[in-house]
């Protein structure tokens, strides 16, 4: 210790300090809790309107654009008692020929130890923002009522309900200490059991508004989420078949939902590799496959980990532009490429090319490639070893060819 | 028994409130601020307590928010800051003065320097943080942090509460 560290010691105990005080430290805090929320809603907000204007994934693709964050199943954690979650539907739906309907809007409501939760699904109409879709709001109970803007369903959805796909899901509100999740259920799912890392069950019963019916939950972030199962039949009855979709987990926040599978399917086998990564604008940048039982998941690092996007890999092993888009400080797109394809050129909308290598990632060969800012891909030529081209196609058509 | 996450954190504050409060005060030289920069910290982490937490070094958490908050606000405020004296007042002999005296001269030379000399003192040579380290809290280049640290130094080697001596055992053996 140098002579300065201990003079400077000495001097700053002479400093009289008064009592801490925790009451309005932890009052402050709670107030930044839920502004944070609130912030947060207006957030995704702006990003759902941006993933309406991006058509982001190709078929097959789950989910729009968003801040996220991303990494493989954690171990579970323990469990404080302000981690119990309860959800159930909304105390104002009622009983329909279609399963629980409500008129109100309100879907689900629950609570996060003493802290309260709803969410209401509006039909489309001019008080949505985009008024052909509906749209959905939070809102969270601390003391009083603290609402969130209303934010489309569609785009938050992806691509939502597709062919024989029992649900789809929001990616999740990451602020920081909870997270929600609003989803769209299919005509036969007659409930679901969201498993938490920490072994606490929900069972959820979708409800109907305005001819879709939902599903939705709240929960700490530290949890993360083991699974989803869909128990299928119809909104009344159980014929005793299931769907099971395995998130891909991250400690700090979304569970991201790419692959529902049947009782008995094998998952695709876990491998992670890094699939492209340079310098663009000053910026390093890094793009991870995971392949596991949640799908693949491609994870952009730009100065920490910035975005998880998923997708069912089963439905990959062809050419294709998957997504891209703004992952601030830099923009970055992905794919898939069809077995032997050894070189993919991008062709972007400034008119540039850029020449992405296929990484083998468990059975898949993923690609990723930087764009520059405000540009997008357009189109894509495949080659094989040979240098021989193979395949082509444009965002648009998705893969050609190969 | 077990505490909840609640008690745990009022525990934390109230252990680790002087040890923030002195270094919010090491880095503006006012009490007032101090508290302030420290309270806010303190919030900051009780907002994601149970992140805090389970990453397992809170006081460093709470120690970076405190550099953190000092460094946004010395942006928004690029003023020569309003220093004043908050050392409490000592009772007994004239060593006591003397050492007292010796005390409040060091940290009136500390309060004198520019608020980024003043940020890099007290991380580099009072909370021992590295040169990168320190670059990396102050958002500089490590080259800054080795120009401002020379200029501070030089001006506490003309201060009279610190002798020759101890800025030669700073500038051989402080590198790090």
């Amino acid at each position: 210790m140098s002579d300065l560290k201990e003079e400077l010691d000495r001097a700053l105990r002479t400093v009289t300090v008064g009592e801490a005080p925790v009451e309005r430290a932890k009052r402050a805090g709670r107030r930044i809790r839920a502004r944070r929320r609130v912030t947060l809603l207006a957030g995704v907000l702006a990003v759902a309107a941006v993933a309406a204007g991006y058509p982001a994934l190709a078929g097959g693709a789950a989910a729009p654009p968003a801040p996220l964050t991303g990494r493989p199943a954690q171990a579970p954690s323990p469990r404080p008692s302000d981690m119990a979650v309860r959800a159930g539907p909304a105390p104002a739906t009622t009983q329909a020929p279609g399963g629980l309907a409500s008129k109100t809007g309100e879907i689900a409501a629950g609570s996060v130890g003493d802290m309260g939760w709803r969410v209401a699904v509006v039909p489309p109409g001019q008080k949505n923002p985009v008024p052909a879709d509906s749209c959905y709001t939070i809102t969270i109970v601390v003391g009083g009522d603290i609402q969130g803007p209303c934010y489309d369903l569609p785009a938050a959805l992806g691509h939502g309900l597709g062919a024989a796909k029992p649900a789809a899901f929001t990616e999740f509100l990451n602020d920081g200490v909870t997270a929600t999740t609003v989803g769209e259920a299919a005509a036969d799912v007659t409930y679901f059991i969201v498993n938490f890392t920490d072994g606490q069950q929900l069972k959820l019963l979708p409800v109907t508004v305005a001819g879709h019916r939902y599903i939705a939950w709240m929960a700490p972030l530290p949890m993360g989420i083991d699974s989803v199962v869909a128990h299928l039949g119809g909104p009344y009855s159980d014929s005793g078949q299931t769907a099971t979709a395995v998130p891909f987990n991250g400690p700090d926040g979304p569970s991201v939902f790419g692959l529902w599978q049947g009782a008995g399917e094998a998952a695709p086998p876990r491998d992670t590799q890094v699939i492209g990564a340079g310098t663009t604008d000053g910026h390093a940048w890094k793009v991870t496959a995971y392949e596991g039982p949640w799908g693949t998941c491609f994870v952009t690092d730009a100065a920490g980990p910035v975005g998880a996007r998923c997708v069912a890999s089963p439905k990959l092993g062809t050419t294709a532009i998957l997504g891209w888009g703004d992952v601030s400080p830099v923009e970055r797109g992905f794919g898939s490429a069809a077995p032997g394809v050894a070189a993919v050129r991008i062709t972007l909308s400034n008119g540039k090319t850029v020449t992405a290598h296929p990484v083998g990632v468990g059975n898949q060969d993923l690609f990723a490639f930087p764009t520059g800012k405000g540009v997008t891909p357009a189109g894509w030529t495949a080659y094989d070893a040979a240098g021989r081209p193979v395949g082509a196609g444009t965002t648009t058509q998705g893969s050609a060819a190969r | 028994m077990s505490t909840g996450p609640d008690e745990e954190f009022g525990a934390f504050m109230r252990g680790r409130w002087p040890a923030m409060v002195r270094l919010g005060y090491a880095l503006t030289g006012d009490v007032g601020h101090a508290e302030d920069l420290a309270q806010a910290a303190f919030a900051r982490a009780y907002a994601s307590w149970g992140r805090v937490r389970r990453a397992g070094d809170p006081d460093a958490y709470v120690r970076r928010i405190v550099i953190n908050e000092h460094r946004g606000r010395f942006r928004k405020h690029r003023v020569a800051e309003e220093l004043r004296g908050d050392l409490g007042d000592a009772a007994g002999g004239q060593q006591e003065h003397q050492a007292l005296d010796d005390r409040r001269a060091l940290l009136d030379a500390l309060r004198a320097l520019g608020p980024r000399q003043r940020a890099v003192v007290v991380l580099r040579y009072w909370l021992d943080l590295s040169e990168a380290e320190t670059a990396a809290a102050l958002n500089c280049s490590v080259g800054t942090v080795k120009s401002q640290a020379s200029r501070a130094l030089a001006t506490l080697r003309k201060s009279a509460g610190l002798r020759d001596a101890d800025i030669a055992d700073i500038v051989e053996g402080g590198q790090r």
